[in-house]
């Protein structure tokens, strides 16, 4: 049916390995050396660790067969994306710096980058690695970022472009900055490693959008991104994971945060069939502040599997953890939330939440809180619940004059209603909401 | 015409018969007290006669101004103009008390062929019926009935009544957990909510907040049934002796 072949799990390996060696003939030909080194450790490490499957702990409940069975275009060549449909999804009400990259490729037409303040750079990857290869390279795949994660290797090896975001110390942005990756239309089946870098100075401040719209059927968007915090840094950082309803959504996300620093993320996801997070934040200073939120709203036979987890190392901590999934129809959701407490980590505070709501018979979650303390004088809770619409308050809003689905309605958006809330940007809390109301009972 | 008609109720839980046959007739204007041990099944009525699907009516007729009323769901019989205050209300977290009272309000106008009406004109609307029952303004702006405290729930109760204006009003325990002076505002608040056209069904165990609705007719629930019917006498008659007489009287 489609024109891409399909392979076993084997040969999939041998698909990549062999893509990789034609490419470093080409595409790659030019680029400098320590960037070829990183290729090369990469796809050495991926033919290590092959697909995962799921007799690893950490796949146990996400199948990606389907990924490493496909024999993906890799090509960089951007399609067309639309106009109205780019006005979807570009917030055009939030008054911001936009960065547009279509189908991996930075596209200087739709991306509006004028005015930025002096020494903020905000460029495409791509271009950042030919003209200042030396400012990128400290913050490119550090310390072991892919060790052990088989796609966060092959963005390493396959990445073309992205988004180079650097705040000097000291500098507030007074906008925020959306990252909007486009994918276009098609029914060959592409694979796209974009790739996003982060590096906020000390005493910077920063909010930061980063929206996913592919259009492509069955296409793989293979992402990571690598943030650092410097010392008193404030950061927001929203993801919109709105891809096509036959994608797949892989993305690793590593967050450095040094003393003092504060750091809000908030995962939303609403598109793809096969959707895997991976996020690690590390608290590396004392008295860092990290919220780590996430929505999934999913429905049709949607998957969408987060695994977060939050390396206290040094003392007087504060994490703070809110996933919430609404899952209907044959949806399934898994949450897996790692927190590590170092010896040295004293005074952490830590809490962790995991709340599903499922709307239908079929619909399902796995969560799993995994808690490792090593310090003796922390505070940590978690806490999982699984539960449907509370009939009791259905029956107080419909004796009120209210009608079902509306009341449905109501109720399954006021169970949303803290993570949209947690958002610190009005334009972005109407977006989502708008979102939310999309895909509630009509 | 009569407002609401019981004929012969008969409603069961999980199984479990409760009401055996409830005949109760109410008209424009009239205030009714039902009165009845612990456990005779006033909630059950109440909540019955509110359209909740977890009661099973197994037989009997319940007709409102003509209509059916067991044929339509909780939703429309709110709309029609049927009001259940809740002996336990429910909290509904996240979502905001103006909001969900301006939900219902519109709901029930677009029912009735009304306009709706915006935020700007349902605040008016809502701080003039807050004053009605003295509700503090901040639970205004809390989640619906979250962290309120058992008088504050009560209070916000027979506040929603005031903006809804229903036609019939049926009180389930509003009096309970309310102390003297709460009792004298929330009762105070459903007096000057009668009139000609609105007829008050009032629930309760204790005949305390009787002294202030002055019903014009109180009745005795026990067991399911209607065992005595009568005027105000009835209803000290009670406070003196209690329940027990009556029950053997019924049996
Ligand atoms: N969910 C339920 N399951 C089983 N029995 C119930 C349930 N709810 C109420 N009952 C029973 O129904 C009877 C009547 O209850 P209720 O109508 O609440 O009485 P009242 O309001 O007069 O105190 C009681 O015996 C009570 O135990
Ligand atoms: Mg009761």
């Amino acid at each position: 049916m489609n024109s891409q072949s399909t392979t076993n799990a084997q040969d999939a390996r041998a698909f990549y390995l062999s893509s990789f060696d034609s490419l470093s003939k080409q595409s790659f030909v030019n680029e400098p050396a320590w960037l070829h080194e990183i290729r090369r450790g990469a796809i050495e490490r991926f033919n290590e660790l092959g697909f995962p499957h799921t007799r690893l702990e950490e796949w146990r409940f996400t199948n990606v067969r389907a990924i490493a069975e496909t024999e993906y275009e890799l090509a960089a060549q951007a399609g067309e994306y639309p106009a109205e449909a780019f006005e979807a999804v570009r917030l055009p009400q939030l008054d911001a710096w936009r960065i547009v990259l279509v189908d991996g490729v930075f596209s200087a037409e739709l991306s509006s980058l004028r005015g930025l303040p002096e020494g903020v750079r905000v460029q495409s990857l791509a271009q950042a690695l030919e003209t200042d290869g030396a400012l990128v390279e400290p913050y490119l795949a550090r310390k072991g970022s892919y060790e052990d994660n088989p796609f966060a290797a092959l963005n390493t090896a396959f990445m073309r472009d992205g988004a180079l975001i650097s705040i000097p110390q000291g500098v507030e942005l007074n906008k925020p900055i959306h990252l909007v990756y486009l994918g276009s239309a098609g029914s060959r089946a592409r694979a796209v490693f974009p790739r996003t870098l982060v590096a906020a100075g000390a005493n910077s401040k920063f909010e930061i959008v980063e929206t996913f719209a592919g259009r492509g059927e069955n296409h793989l968007t293979n992402a990571v991104a690598e943030i650092s915090l410097g010392e008193y840094a404030r950061g927001q950082f929203i993801k919109f994971q709105r891809e096509a309803a036959s994608a797949s959504h892989i993305s690793n996300t590593t967050i450095d945060l040094a003393r003092g620093a504060t750091f809000l993320h908030h995962n939303l996801n609403f598109g793809g069939s096969l959707v895997r997070n991976d996020i690690t934040a590390s608290l590396n200073g004392e008295d860092v502040d990290c919220t780590l939120n996430g929505l999934i709203m999913g429905h049709r036979d949607q998957h969408v599997d987060n695994h977060t987890t939050l390396l206290h190392e040094k003392p007087h901590c504060r994490s703070w953890e809110m996933y919430k999934s609404i899952l209907d129809d044959d949806s399934s959701g898994v949450f897996k939330g790692k927190i590590f407490v170092q010896k040295d980590a004293q005074k952490t505070d830590a809490k962790q939440t995991s709340q599903s709501l499922l709307m239908s018979d079929k619909a399902s979650i796995n969560a799993m809180p995994q808690l490792e303390i090593y310090a003796d004088d922390v505070k940590c809770t978690h806490g999982a619940t699984t539960g449907r619409l509370d009939e009791n308050a259905l029956f107080y809003a419909r004796a009120r004059g209210i009608g079902p689905e509306a009341a449905r309605a109501m109720l399954t958006y006021a169970f949303a209603a803290e993570i949209v809330e947690a958002i610190d940007l009005p334009e972005v809390r109407d977006e989502l909401e708008g979102l939310i109301s999309e895909r509630l009972p009509a | 015409m009569s407002l609401l008609e019981i004929k012969n109720l008969c409603a069961s839980i999980e199984g479990k018969q409760i009401l055996k046959g409830v005949n109760l007739t109410v008209n424009p204007g009239e205030v009714h007290a039902i009165m009845g041990p612990n456990g005779s099944g006033k909630s059950t009525l109440s909540q019955v006669l509110a359209g909740n699907e977890a009661y099973e009516v197994t037989s009997g007729e319940i007709i409102f101004e003509g209509k059916n009323l067991l044929e339509m769901a909780p939703d429309e019989r709110a709309c029609e103009g049927i009001f259940m205050a809740f002996q336990y209300p429910v909290e509904i977290p996240g979502v905001g008390n103006t909001y969900f009272l301006k939900t219902a309000y519109n709901a029930v106008r677009k029912y009735r062929g009304l306009e709706e009406v915006d935020a700007v004109e349902f605040i008016k609307i809502m701080k003039e019926k807050a004053k009605l029952v003295e509700l503090d303004d901040k639970l205004l702006k809390r989640n619906v009935n979250e962290g309120f405290s058992g008088g504050e729930k009560k209070r916000n109760e027979i506040f929603q009544m005031a903006v809804l204006d229903p036609r019939l009003a049926i009180l389930d325990e509003t009096d309970s957990g309310l102390d003297v002076d709460a009792l004298r505002t929330v009762a105070g608040g459903v007096n000057k909510l009668r009139d000609e056209k609105r007829a008050i069904v009032c629930i309760t165990h204790y005949q305390r907040i009787l002294n202030y609705l002055e019903p014009d007719i109180v009745h005795i629930l026990a067991d399911g049934r209607i065992v005595r019917t009568g005027g105000s006498e009835l209803a000290h008659e009670v406070e003196e002796k209690g329940y027990a007489w009556l029950e053997q009287g019924a049996a």
